[in-house]
């Protein structure tokens, strides 16, 4: 016996991005309530390293108004497509960005676009099998941050702050506002410091120095990775896989 | 072929919501396809089949109807359906959302413009056998 269900309207991309999203190991949204911590930079080495590691690793950019993880990289590669999306692969990274697809059109997008595009992306990229994807998240707790505890309950955020007090005190609020929403949190890291902030409610898992080296070091990985800033991250990066 | 991620999303949906509703079959269901995103609907309904084969989706008749694409300026009010160049198609095949970064309103000059219509990919009706 047939029966018109009503289905009013759905939605395919959700689905999708939820399987696609439950095959990769652990999800690093890398994160802050402010511009300008180094959240970008702080990702792009992150994810370097893993890669060095020999983990599986993939790089997403989600800041659709300010993607910057290309310049970082110096190169941008090509996404194939191939029964989906097939992010670029450089620098050992599986890469995938905004920029792959706007080139240098200036990204003037309400937040209604940003949410469809996040959600396209996410349910039609084929990263394959990850240990890790980090994820360049931009400022604040938008519609990104939203999405993506709505889509990856699994997802650890990484939290950036500088030792700025109305940095940290927005911060502070996020990772109420994280904890609140029954996110997971894989820590926080303090940049441009010398001596941490006492945190609370949240891990610390290092603090970063102010690497005057690091402008010259944009675009050349290779040379990313000897700087300070580098080694500073890996620290972290020890004391987060320590658990 | 796009199609193919684009139809795995369709039967995982499809499936989950018969699950929902407890159907051992799924019988026919409507896809509406927003032209902005340009899919090939032969390619789509290829890979539809492939991966229902074996499911409760099995055999079920598609049907396909299309929806314009619809541009409006939040500057002046103008809409109309723009047409969309070979530059900008494979951009827009993956991220249809971005569709304003492309275009100007011809009335007014303005970029601030929103999709009115012909995004996206979507279920709009299905059929269940109980």
């Amino acid at each position: 016996m047939g029966e018109l269900a009503g289905a009013g309207k759905i939605d395919p991309r959700e689905a999708a991005a939820r399987r696609r999203l439950s095959e990769i190991g652990t999800i690093l949204p890398v994160v802050s309530s402010k511009g300008g911590v180094g959240k970008s930079l702080l990702s792009t080495v992150l994810a370097l390293l893993l890669s060095r590691r020999g983990y599986r690793t993939g790089l997403l950019d989600l800041d659709f108004h300010s993607p910057s993880v290309h310049l970082i990289l110096g190169e941008r590669g090509k996404p194939r497509e191939d029964r989906g999306l097939l992010p670029a692969e450089l620098q050992g990274l599986k890469f995938l960005s905004v920029i792959h697809f706007s080139g240098e059109r200036p990204l003037l997008l309400r937040k209604e676009g940003i949410s469809s595009s996040l959600l396209e992306l996410l349910s039609t990229t084929r990263w394959g099998a990850l240990d890790y994807l980090v994820i360049d998240m931009p400022p604040g707790s938008g519609d990104e941050l939203l999405e993506l505890l709505r889509l990856a309950r699994k997802a650890e955020f990484l939290l950036v702050s500088t030792p700025a007090r109305l940095c940290r005190e927005s911060v502070e609020r996020m990772v109420r506002g994280l904890r609140g929403a029954g996110a997971r949190m894989a820590g926080l890291v303090e940049n441009f410091s010398s001596s941490p902030y006492p945190w609370e409610g949240v891990r610390l898992l290092g603090t970063i120095r102010h690497d005057p080296e690091v402008e010259g070091a944009m675009g050349r990985a290779d040379r990313l990775l000897r700087t300070s800033f580098a080694r500073d991250v890996e620290r972290v990066l020890e004391e987060y896989l320590r658990g | 072929m796009h199609e193919w991620a684009i139809a795995e999303g369709v039967v995982e949906a499809l499936l989950e919501r018969g699950r929902k509703e407890g159907a051992r079959r799924i019988t026919r269901f409507t896809l509406t396809l927003g032209e902005i995103q340009g899919v090939e609907e032969e390619l789509l309904r290829l890979a539809l089949r492939e991966l229902s084969r074996g499911t409760p989706l099995e055999g079920a008749e598609i049907k396909v109807e299309r929806e314009r694409g619809r541009v409006g300026c939040r500057g002046c009010g103008f809409e109309w359906s723009p047409e969309v160049g070979s530059e900008e198609e494979e951009a827009l095949h993956f991220l249809p959302d971005l569709l304003p970064l492309f275009l100007r309103c011809p009335r007014c000059d303005s970029v601030d413009l929103e999709i009115k219509g012909g995004r996206g990919i979507w279920v709009s009706s299905l059929e269940l056998e109980k």
